[in-house]
């Protein structure tokens, strides 16, 4: 049984509310632009080891939860009040979880972000670094694909992010592969730093994919669509 | 279905059920694909790899109870949040458990490969105490325990220490007894499913806590971007002040 | 298997009659409260408003159960006999009928509180529920399952599931192995339950199987086992002796006879291990000593030290209290002790050390063995004290162990009313412990408890 559009109780009920509904799509698409910032800066400190760079993340990442906050309350608020249903039910529940993964890859962000300190072993093996960087892009790529789905409720570009990215397997691969012929002394803290960082990108992307399965279902309203997040 | 009759609590007590069981599919899964990976069983290694649908069915059940509960109890407030948590903890259960059956394929591509007694040690560590955190954050949930749920967070350390040691045993297993680089990287993919296992227990006590107190861990970062913009009002505000008088 | 489906099925019967038997008593209650509603409009018919109104009182209770009996009461089937002896003696015929009512509910009332009891008493956890898929009883045994967690809520799953089929009229049975931990099997089985051709419900029944699995296993191996651990040996001799009797050549010959000799000495060493053991098994300890557990102790390691050194492997012997002691026999207990020390020292890499101590909690004496070698795994570790269990058969053919060693710990340990505990991780040791009820009195005390003793 998927949740039928048609059983929407007519136009003049909707209307009410659906200034407010495209409210929060555009709300939703703006915290995407900030995370999309922080990836950014997330891809400077990798490449550069940039302190500024990490500072400035950790200040937009607050900024990121307060709207993932004010956001939550509002779907809430909307749920209570106009107890939406059918497609419109779906669309606050979708925000609500879409946002939700939202903070998650912000979160990730950080996390690499505030490895700046760290930044003279991750650039030790020169191979691994490059690696680091191509996952990077890739995630970021990814990304943007998935931002650029929800802004034009592209039901294709949504379907392209939830395949799982080949490119990004094979870079987690030649970099494990990598960073077990490291030797010296300095190996185990170089290899730890270096699978930690790749840990974080590799958890963006699989992030990236749930939130392309979620606006698949949020566009076609049909649940099987949510079983290519669980692949 | 929820039936027409039934009272929202009635179907928030069935839903719970049903995640409770849904974990319970995952929580016996980390310790039978750890014995799948020791035993380099390919049979076992292929059940668990088809068994995996039940979870995926099961999810997606789970996750349109929640839609109907939605749409025709209408919760609100505490009712409201106990409904949403238990949509976002399919999601981690559900993800736990695939990670389970990533170690299950990893275990197909390296059945030949000699693990020398250390790496097994840790690897069975690893799976107990995935399995040790996993059932807590069940627990957590089941009773709503805030308390518990918050622990996760610093009981999950004991699964990063053995997954560090683990990393470093295959350095050592790599130069010492001539590990294949192959299976080197196996493992080490294999030492990062059991630790995202433990990172998604503490994400499902992040949200039991929410759902408990309403507290996000993003209303700290919130607080301090609040608290942020009153300081540089004061500042501006003082600025003025300290102005005036000369 | 067959033990399974006989003890479900017996089970199982018991339920069925107990189920039976109540829906008869309770279709036989029907019957005679519908008489005493006919006998009581006959009596308000025929005695006018003067009628004993406390008659009709007493027997109101019966009729709300009689009426209340669920939506599957049967109508009141006719007794024109009954109800010509209503007409011409009230009084008496309803007397009669309140008595046997009466006597009736009585002896339904105890019926079903025994058996109730007896369900109860079912060690296998039994759930009735009505055809409607109602749960209407549920003994202690099959509570714990209500609202499970972990590996029980798949059980309770599994039970719902099973119960929906037999409430169709389909009966089943399903197999749970449960990873735990504890490792567990669980069989799930549930049978429609009829009267005559109605479908009145449904049994279902849980049962643990755990151990009757383990038995059979154990049983399984040590057939198994045994075969191959006499035959392996004696495979090579009678090869060894055809190739012998054909070699000319002296120095070969030499190699070969002294192969001879060391299998050779490996069956003795199975045989002689064997005997010990049903030796212990079949005698109890009964030239029990007061026993200086430091000085068997000292025996055991003095034994092994050859062996150990040949490797260089350090036996260290923490020597405890003189006083430390306990009532054994002590060649049991010296050959405990070497036994434990001896899968220590197999089991351990060249040049490492092995531990023995011995401590106390003033009830118990606790005497250990701790090895840094390569550890049991978590699946093997309950059935290392099997005869002739092996958790790497190459390995315990290089060690020459005979496979025994553990299973004449585990023997002593039990003649004494002790227990022996294994704790273990792969790659990093093992530590035995063996435990004996401390020789009372003032004997077993540890060194501890005597240095303060000397100090106040």
């Amino acid at each position: 049984m998927s949740p039928a559009d048609s059983a929407d109780g007519g136009p003049p009920a909707r209307a009410l509310y659906s200034d407010e509904l495209e409210q929060l799509r555009l709300q939703v698409e703006l915290m995407g632009v900030r995370v999309d910032e922080n990836l950014e800066r997330m891809r400077d400190v990798l490449v550069t080891g940039s302190s500024a760079a990490a500072e400035a993340a950790l200040a937009a990442d607050d900024e990121i939860d307060a709207m993932m906050v004010s956001l939550t309350e509002r779907c809430y608020l909307m749920l209570a009040r106009e107890a939406p249903v059918a497609s419109d039910l779906r669309l606050v529940v979708s925000v609500v979880r879409i946002t939700g993964e939202f903070e998650r890859i912000g979160d990730l962000a950080l996390r690499v972000a505030k490895m700046a300190p760290d930044h003279h072993l991750l650039t030790a093996d020169a191979r691994c670094h490059d690696v680091l960087v191509v996952m990077a892009d890739d995630t970021l790529d990814r990304y943007r694909t998935a931002l650029r789905a929800w802004a034009t409720q592209d039901v294709e570009l949504a379907t392209s992010v939830t395949r799982p990215s080949c490119s990004l397997e094979l870079s987690q691969e030649q970099l494990t592969e990598r960073v077990l012929r490291l030797e010296g002394d300095g190996a185990v803290p170089i290899a730890l730093r270096v699978t930690t960082a790749a840990k974080s990108l590799d958890r963006i992307a699989d992030h990236t994919v749930v939130l392309g399965a979620r606006m698949r279902y949020l566009l076609t309203g049909d649940p099987r669509h949510l079983a290519a997040e669980v692949r | 279905m929820p039936e027409r009759h039934s009272t929202f609590h009635q179907d928030l007590d069935r839903i719970r059920a049903e995640i409770v069981r849904l974990a319970a599919m995952v929580t016996e899964l980390i310790p039978r694909s750890t014995e799948v990976l020791l035993t380099a069983d390919l049979g076992a290694a292929q059940a668990v790899i088809e068994d995996d649908d039940h979870l995926d069915v099961l999810s997606l059940e789970i996750e349109e109870h929640c839609y109907q509960v939605l749409a025709l109890q209408q919760p609100v407030a505490s009712d409201l949040r106990s409904i949403i948590t238990a949509m976002k903890l399919v999601g981690e259960i559900e993800r736990s458990g695939d990670l389970m059956v990533n170690v299950a394929k990893a275990a197909r591509r390296i059945y030949d490969a000699e693990l020398d007694p250390k790496l097994r040690g840790l690897i069975e560590r690893m799976g107990e105490e995935a399995a040790r955190l996993f059932k807590l954050a069940i627990d957590a949930y089941a009773e709503g325990n805030a308390g518990l749920a918050a622990a996760l967070d610093d009981l999950d350390d004991r699964l990063d220490e053995i997954h560090a040691d683990f990393i470093q045993a295959i350095f050592e297993a790599r130069h010492g007894d001539g590990l294949e680089l192959q299976p080197a990287v196996q493992l080490a993919l294999i030492g990062r499913y059991y630790e995202r296992v433990g990172d998604h227990a503490v994400n499902i006590g992040n949200r039991v806590q929410y759902m408990v107190t309403g507290w996000l861990p993003e209303h700290a970062g919130a607080a301090r971007l609040e608290a942020r913009a009153k300081q540089a009002e004061h500042a501006l505000h003082f600025g003025d002040e300290s102005g005036a008088p000369q | 298997m067959t033990e399974l489906v006989a003890a479900l099925g017996a089970a199982s019967l018991v339920a069925v009659v107990a189920v039976v038997a109540i829906a008869a008593e309770r279709r036989r209650h029907r019957e005679l409260a519908a008489r005493v509603v006919e006998l009581t409009e006959a009596l308000g018919r025929s005695a006018g408003s003067a009628g004993d109104l406390t008659g009709a009182a007493d027997v109101e209770p019966l009729v709300d159960v009689a009426t209340s009996s669920g939506p599957s009461s049967t109508p009141a089937p006719d007794h024109p006999a009954v109800a010509d002896t209503a007409v011409a003696e009230p009084d008496e015929a309803f007397e009669a009928v309140v008595a046997e009512v009466t006597a009736t509910v009585a002896h339904e009332r105890s019926l079903r509180t025994r058996l109730a009891a007896a369900l109860d008493a079912v060690p296998e956890a039994l759930l009735i529920v009505d055809e409607h898929g109602t749960e209407v009883f549920r003994n202690p045994a099959a509570a714990t399952y209500r609202e499970a967690r972990h590996g029980d809520a798949l059980v309770e799953a599994a039970l719902g599931e099973l119960i929906e089929d037999a409430t169709a009229g389909l009966g089943s049975e399903r197999t749970l192995e449960l990873f735990g931990p504890p490792r567990r099997t669980v069989a799930v089985r549930a049978v429609p339950l009829s009267s005559g051709t109605t479908l009145v419900g449904a049994l279902a029944l849980i049962e643990d199987m755990t151990e009757r699995r383990r038995l059979e296993e154990v049983r399984r191996d040590f057939v198994a086992n045994i075969s191959h651990e006499l035959k392996t040996p004696i495979g090579a001799l009678s090869l060894l002796a055809e190739t012998l009797l054909a070699e000319d050549d002296v120095e070969v010959a030499n190699r070969l006879a002294s192969r001879m000799v060391t299998e050779a000495s490996r069956v003795a060493r199975t045989i002689e291990d064997l005997l010990v053991l049903s030796r212990i098994e079949t005698e109890e300890a009964t030239q029990r000593e007061l026993v200086e557990v430091g000085a068997a102790m000292a025996e055991a390691a003095g034994r092994i030290r050859p062996a150990a050194e040949q490797r260089g492997i350090v036996v260290e012997v923490a020597e405890p209290s003189r006083r430390l002691a306990v009532v054994a026999e002590r060649r049991q207990l010296v050959s405990a002790i070497y036994n434990l020390l001896d899968n220590a020292v197999k089991y351990s890499d060249d040049d490492s050390e092995v531990r023995l101590l011995a401590e106390t909690d003033g009830r118990s004496v606790g005497i250990v063995v701790e090895d840094d070698g390569v550890g049991i795994p978590a699946r093997d570790i309950e059935r290392v004290f099997e005869r002739f269990y092996r958790v790497d058969h190459a390995r315990s053919r290089q060690t020459g162990g005979t496979g025994l060693g553990l299973a004449i710990v585990r023997h002593v340990a039990a003649n004494h009313d002790g227990d022996v505990r294994v704790e273990s991780r792969l790659g990093e040791g093992s530590r035995f412990e063996l435990l004996l009820p401390s020789a009372s009195g003032p004997v077993a005390v540890t060194d501890e408890a005597e240095g303060r003793a000397q100090a106040s």
